[in-house]
């Protein structure tokens, strides 16, 4: 599905990197961390890290754990 | 312009001069003006004017002089060996006379000792701009590949704010390079050692960036100084660790952030095989942020 950037956090406030819509409902890339935590690696590198910024849309697989959903796999 | 051996020699291009003192060491962007080679003089880049000169190349900080500068730019070029040698006379940079001596084959402290500074009314005759413009990278006698100024560039920050621990301009440099607090581990694990420091920019600061318009676009958090581009694109990649998948280093950009600017300032951390080291900057917020056309 295709979600856009609505949010950005790169401090250990958040468990999350990035936060996306999809116009209705909320999606996270999450830090390594927490892929870890859930037995996943993460789908971002410095690349993404690097260039996404809000307004950004990107092409992804999501998933949903702990009744958050999660982006898994960027396409 | 030519060098007196005949080749190619852009007297921008290669030794640049910063003075100040204190902590502004460490930040060494106290700009205040430019001059040429005048009357064949060589040296590049002036900086601000206070109690020290600091020598810096494109790959970093070379040495402090405990002279002012116009000590050193009323001095004229010298002539040297813009490959893999060089030679200074009697009254050089250094308080001792430099013999020819190759860089791959000397430790840094041969060539540079600790301790060397002018004395006033010396002569401060140059180090070659080529030869050490491509020097940020080098290869030792086994054949690894190492940042020969690294050691120069980490130092004296490091030492300068530790002591000091204020700045008179430019940057403020509080505390050591130790392991960052506060970022995200994805972002910090960019960092070498996942060592950063945090800085809130007090003056304007001018950092640039390779891009490629394909992976890697003109405007994004990882930069660099200035100065810490070479524009040998294999000693640039290795220096900070950029993989060709993710940008293909075929433009510069060149960004001014304002005051306020919150910024992360380590060392590039290995992205195997290219082996990082040099400076690094993340800059969380692009919002501010303007391109400077060069």
């Amino acid at each position: 599905m295709r979600l856009k950037i609505t949010g950005v956090s790169f401090t250990t406030e958040e468990d999350w990197i990035f936060k996306l819509s999809d116009g209705y409902s909320d999606f996270y890339v999450l830090s390594e961390a927490s892929y870890k935590s859930i037995g996943l690696k993460s789908p971002i590198g410095k690349k993404e890290l690097d260039s996404w910024d809000v307004g950004y849309s990107i092409l992804c697989e999501t998933s949903e754990f702990g009744g958050q959903q999660v982006v898994i796999k960027i396409i | 312009m030519n060098s007196p051996d005949g080749g190619e020699w852009d007297p921008f291009d290669g030794i640049s001069y910063y003075g100040g003192y204190g902590a502004s060491i460490a930040a060494g962007q106290s700009y205040l003006g430019s001059f040429g080679g005048g009357g064949g003089g060589y040296f590049s880049t002036k900086y601000s004017i206070r109690f020290a000169t600091d020598i810096y190349n494109r790959n970093g900080l070379i040495r402090n002089l405990n002279i002012p500068l116009p000590y050193i730019a009323s001095e004229k070029v010298w002539i040297s060996d813009p490959v893999y040698y060089f030679t200074a006379p009697t009254s050089s940079i250094l308080s001792t006379p430099l013999t020819p001596v190759s860089w791959l084959n000397e430790p840094i402290d041969n060539i540079f000792p600790e301790g060397g500074s002018l004395a006033s009314g010396d002569r401060a005759r140059g180090i070659v701009p080529e030869y050490l413009r491509r020097c940020g990278m080098c290869h030792n006698p086994e054949g690894q590949y190492y940042d020969a100024l690294a050691g120069y560039r980490e130092a004296f920050p490091i030492m300068v704010a530790g002591i000091m621990g204020f700045a008179s301009e430019g940057l403020m440099y509080f505390g050591l390079t130790v392991k960052g607090v506060g970022l995200s581990d994805d972002i910090a694990r960019t960092f070498s050692r996942r060592s950063y420091q945090k800085l809130v920019l007090e003056e304007p600061l001018t950092l640039s960036r390779y891009y490629d318009n394909v992976n890697a676009f003109a405007k994004g958090r990882y930069m660099t100084n200035p100065y810490s581009l070479t524009g040998f694109r294999f000693s640039d990649r290795m220096g900070l660790a950029l993989r060709p998948q993710w940008n293909g280093m075929t433009k510069v950009a060149n960004w001014n952030l304002p005051i306020g600017t919150t910024v992360y300032q380590g060392r590039a951390a290995m992205q195997f095989p290219w082996i990082g080291g040099r400076t690094q900057y993340f800059v969380p917020n692009l919002t501010n942020i303007q391109r400077v056309i060069r």
